[in-house]
């Protein structure tokens, strides 16, 4: 049948995109009633505890929704980019399946305690060889069709949808250090760090946001019938992207033990991101502007805009938050997270739920069942998601002003936590929306399959035509090969100053006093602590900004900053991206009790009511003992 | 709803070919122009951990905010050696090189970071309002905070240690660890039962008040202070927060101090 990868790929990810949903509403809830932990069965708990499930439902969400929406679009949008069929396409499906086992083993993986605790690199080796064989299916996929082609010019959108599956298992490959070791974390203290947010940063960059807006360049012209804006606003739009984009990795630590000029690359790239942003938000906003009409009457074309609209928002927000002084205020809080959420959460998943608007209706050739469930998603959705930001983004606010009153002598889970819980009740309240939204998405869906109505295509008469036609092409629009080799040129820039410089100039660093050298105890504590996911809550990474500033009680504080010789031996780097729980750095210096402390892990709650850490009692003694060993030895 | 509009796929060849707006020219211009700028001007600013790294240039620093912000108004030019001050009972603002310094216990950061910020000197520990020898002085100590960073009052700091000798004396002591002086209560004023050791075997609570709230906070003033607390505190009182000596460790490495 026709269209198969398409339509399977869709299926599998709305199903996802249900459960990844259900996953961030329990997050939510454990945010707002962390007591809710205490009514499971101690049994069960290791399988609901935050740390893991927000591992999952970042998984879940980002590579097993977005990722499969989005690839089910690219296979229907390439044919009729090239006006052809889609070639080999079984081998398409397969890949599609080959992507929902490696998320399903990587999820499962996750749940029973196998992670490479890296962030955006949680799913073990299984996993990645999946993606990868799906990866080069997919790629086989499209070569073959665009060496096929029947059009003489490549669309723009196939530059963006080419360059995603061009780039995106070199950069798996790269950042998780799959070409030195596939198996386990090759890489280890500083180089470390660089890497995984080498990979990090550019999943979202030269994947989502290539996909996103490829689909969009393709959806917007077929929508509203009008050619892109303007050629040259595309041209510069992709290749600005493509040169700016990858280097913005080390903006997850700015001010962190990494060298300064990698950190001032990253300020400036992420600015510089600015550039690529506006320019293809403009042509793809002009491109709509002759009709917006149809944002009324297109749900497809709602959809699409509202995430365009969210993409470049959040877009400038990052450029912004990558600024050394807005980072240092407010890195480690809920703001961060708000930030993550409005860009995977709000912007491409918008645009995915437009391309399915747009796309499922034409290859099942069924009219979706009801306008009006539709409707009902789209509002739901767009409550549910500000809802969702801007709770976590005042919660992130809240805290990060807290944080530097605390030499006031507030208690630290007073600016954190308890400061924070009616934004969380609200972020609740958003998130049961938002779910509402895609159940009834996932309702009309099933309708449409089983009721819908038989499709009868006709040609809308009232738009506005376009007046003015570019004959400019490019040679790299004419030729895949010219087109894969610029590619994979300007992408390169970053490879050699963000990966391959650091890369050979991190032996540079030699480990000293300051080295923590972990004996075989301390090492099993620390895949403890990785392993029931401490590092997502806890950061391990004190910046020179807020050394030693009063955080925990009065009589304890932060801490000296961390020097980059202290991480040299730590595989993987556990600098953390949060603080919903205080830094641990120098946790043995504020509290050194053994006593003390395998009695907090056990029930944490008794010593601070309303924390957000669960309890781990059910971990084995054994387990709690070399956690505290390891503990013992971050002074 | 039966009819579905038909997409035509021939807007996908063509290119279209509207006006650049201004706007875009400009950050195209701009923009790079200001990433170079950044990028070269802010490569050398700090190396990887400042309070680790710039040892030499930490003390010259500190000299210089303080000189900016008009420190040695009343301590005196390179806070040597300060300026007339009657009411006080030395009667002159003491220099940062002075023993008066030590009698203080500013060989402390966490002291001396409280006096700079928040001018608050240990007599007001026990009593907020008690301001000690400055009471009838016409120049009081200002407290800093929020007009200088965390950093600023770290530099400031390093250069003061590095022009006192009676400091430093004391630095060299407690490092050596030949003494250990009975400080851990001063600073906080009470015992918190996240410090109570492993000696006591148990975590204890006072009616269902739960442990690791503030102390402040967990005693109101009708419950009875149990007595764990106190053995505790006889036992500990003598020892120094580790913390407090990583900081003076710190602070030694910053002005290059041989302990």
């Amino acid at each position: 049948m026709k269209n198969q990868a398409t339509r399977q790929a869709f299926i599998s990810a709305v199903l996802w995109l249900i459960l990844g949903v259900v996953v961030g509403l329990w997050l939510a809830l454990q945010y707002a009633f962390p007591e809710l932990i205490y009514a499971i069965p101690v049994k069960l708990r290791t399988y609901l505890e935050f740390a893991k499930l927000r591992q999952i439902h970042v998984n879940i969400l980002a590579f097993a929704w977005l990722s499969l929406s989005l690839v089910g679009g690219l296979f229907y949008a390439l044919p009729h980019l090239t006006k052809t069929s889609l070639k080999y396409e079984p081998l398409a499906v397969v890949g599609v399946h080959l992507w929902n086992g490696a998320l399903l083993i990587g999820n499962l993986g996750l749940l029973f305690g196998y992670t490479r605790g890296r962030e955006y690199a949680e799913m073990v080796w299984p996993s990645d060889l999946f993606l990868i064989m799906a990866f080069l299916m997919f790629l086989i996929v499209v070569l073959a069709t665009l060496a096929r082609r029947e059009t003489e010019k490549m669309n723009v959108a196939v530059w963006y949808l080419l360059g995603s599956l061009i780039w995106m298992p070199l950069i798996i490959l790269l950042g998780k250090g799959l070409w030195k070791n596939f198996f386990t974390n090759p890489f280890s203290g500083y180089f470390d760090n660089v890497a995984n947010w080498f990979l990090g940063h550019n999943i979202l960059g030269l994947w989502f946001t290539t996909l996103g807006i490829g689909l969009a360049y393709f959806l917007i012209p077929r929508i509203t019938h009008r050619p892109i804006y303007n050629h040259y606003l595309s041209v510069i739009g992709f290749w600005t992207l493509a040169l700016f984009y990858p280097a913005v990795g080390a903006h997850h630590t700015l001010d962190g033990p990494i060298p300064r000029w990698l950190m001032s690359e990253a300020t400036v790239f992420s600015v510089l991101m600015i550039i690529p942003v506006t320019t293809a938000l403009w042509n793809l906003a002009k491109s709509i502007s002759p009709n917006w009409h149809l944002l009324w009457e297109n749900k497809a074309l709602a959809f699409l805009a509202t995430g365009l609209l969210m993409y470049f928002f959040v877009s400038l927000q990052g450029s912004f938050q990558a600024l050394m002084f807005v980072s240092t205020y407010l890195h480690f809080s809920q703001w961060v997270p708000a930030h993550a959420m409005l860009a995977l959460g709000g912007g491409f998943t918008f645009i995915a739920l437009g391309a399915i608007y747009h796309i499922l209706p034409r290859v099942r050739l069924k009219n979706w069942y009801s306008e009006q469930l539709a409707t009902w998603h789209f509002w739901l959705s767009v409550i549910g998601i500000s809802g969702i930001f801007f709770t976590l983004t005042a919660a992130g606010l809240i805290q990060a002003s807290n944080w530097k009153n605390t030499i006031a002598g507030m208690h630290w889970i007073d600016a954190t936590v308890r400061s924070v819980h009616p934004e969380m009740v609200a972020l609740v309240v958003s998130g049961i929306m938002f779910i509402l939204g895609q159940l009834l998405f996932g309702a009309n869906i099933v309708l449409t399959i089983f009721y819908g109505s038989k499709i009868f295509l006709v040609t809308q008469a009232d738009l506005v035509p376009s007046e003015s036609f570019s004959d400019r092409v490019f040679k790299f629009e004419k030729s895949v090969p010219r087109l894969v080799v610029y590619m994979l040129l300007v992408f390169s820039f970053a490879v050699l100053t963000t990966y391959l410089v650091p890369y050979l100039s991190a032996p540079k660093i030699k480990p000293n006093a300051t080295s923590v050298k972990l004996n075989a105890l301390e090492a099993y504590g620390r895949k403890v602590y990785i392993r029931e996911g401490c590092l997502w809550c806890h950061s391990q990474m004190v910046r020179p900004v807020e050394a030693n500033i009063i955080t925990v009680f009065r009589r304890g504080d932060i801490g000296n900053a961390t020097p980059p010789e202290w991480y040299y031996y730590q595989n993987p780097v556990v600098f953390g991206q949060h603080r919903r729980g205080p830094d641990l750095s120098h946790v043995w210096s504020r509290w050194p009790s053994e006593f003390w402390q395998k009695e907090h892990l056990k029930d944490p709650a008794r010593f601070n009511p309303g924390t957000w850490m669960p309890p781990f009692s059910y971990l084995s003694a054994y387990d709690l003992k070399a956690l505290v060993a390891y503990l013992k030895t971050l002074r | 709803m039966e009819k579905l509009e038909k997409a035509n796929d021939n807007h996908l060849v063509h290119a279209g070919f509207g006006k650049l707006p201004l706007l875009l020219l400009l950050l195209y211009l701009t923009l790079p122009l200001w990433a170079g700028w950044y990028f070269f001007s802010h490569l050398n600013t700090s190396p990887m951990s400042m309070m680790d790294r710039e040892t030499a240039k930490a003390v010259e620093i500190g000299r210089k905010i303080a000189a900016e912000q008009g420190c040695f108004a009343c301590h005196g030019p390179d806070g040597k050696g300060g300026v007339e001050n009657p009411g006080h009972t030395d009667g002159f603002v003491p220099g940062w090189n002075s023993k008066d310094l030590v009698a203080t216990k500013m060989y402390f950061p966490i002291i001396l970071r409280q006096e700079i910020e928040k001018a608050v000197i240990p007599s007001m520990f026990q009593n907020p309002t008690d301001i000690g020898t400055q009471e009838y002085a016409p120049f009081k100590m200002q407290p800093w905070l929020g007009r200088l960073t965390t950093q600023q009052i770290n530099y400031i700091m390093a250069y003061i240690y590095s022009i006192n000798p009676f400091l430093q004396d004391k630095i060299r002591l407690i490092l050596r660890g030949t003494i250990n002086q009975k400080e851990f209560n001063q600073v906080s004023g009470d015992i918190n039962p996240a410090y109570v050791g492993d000696e006591f075997g148990e975590v204890t609570t006072v009616s269902k008040i739960p442990l690791g709230t503030p102390t402040v906070a967990q005693f109101p003033p009708d419950k009875n202070y149990p007595d764990k607390y106190d053995q505790y505190y006889q036992l500990k009182k003598d020892a120094i927060p580790p913390q407090w000596v990583n900081d003076l460790r710190n602070f030694a490495q910053l002005i290059n101090l041989q302990y």
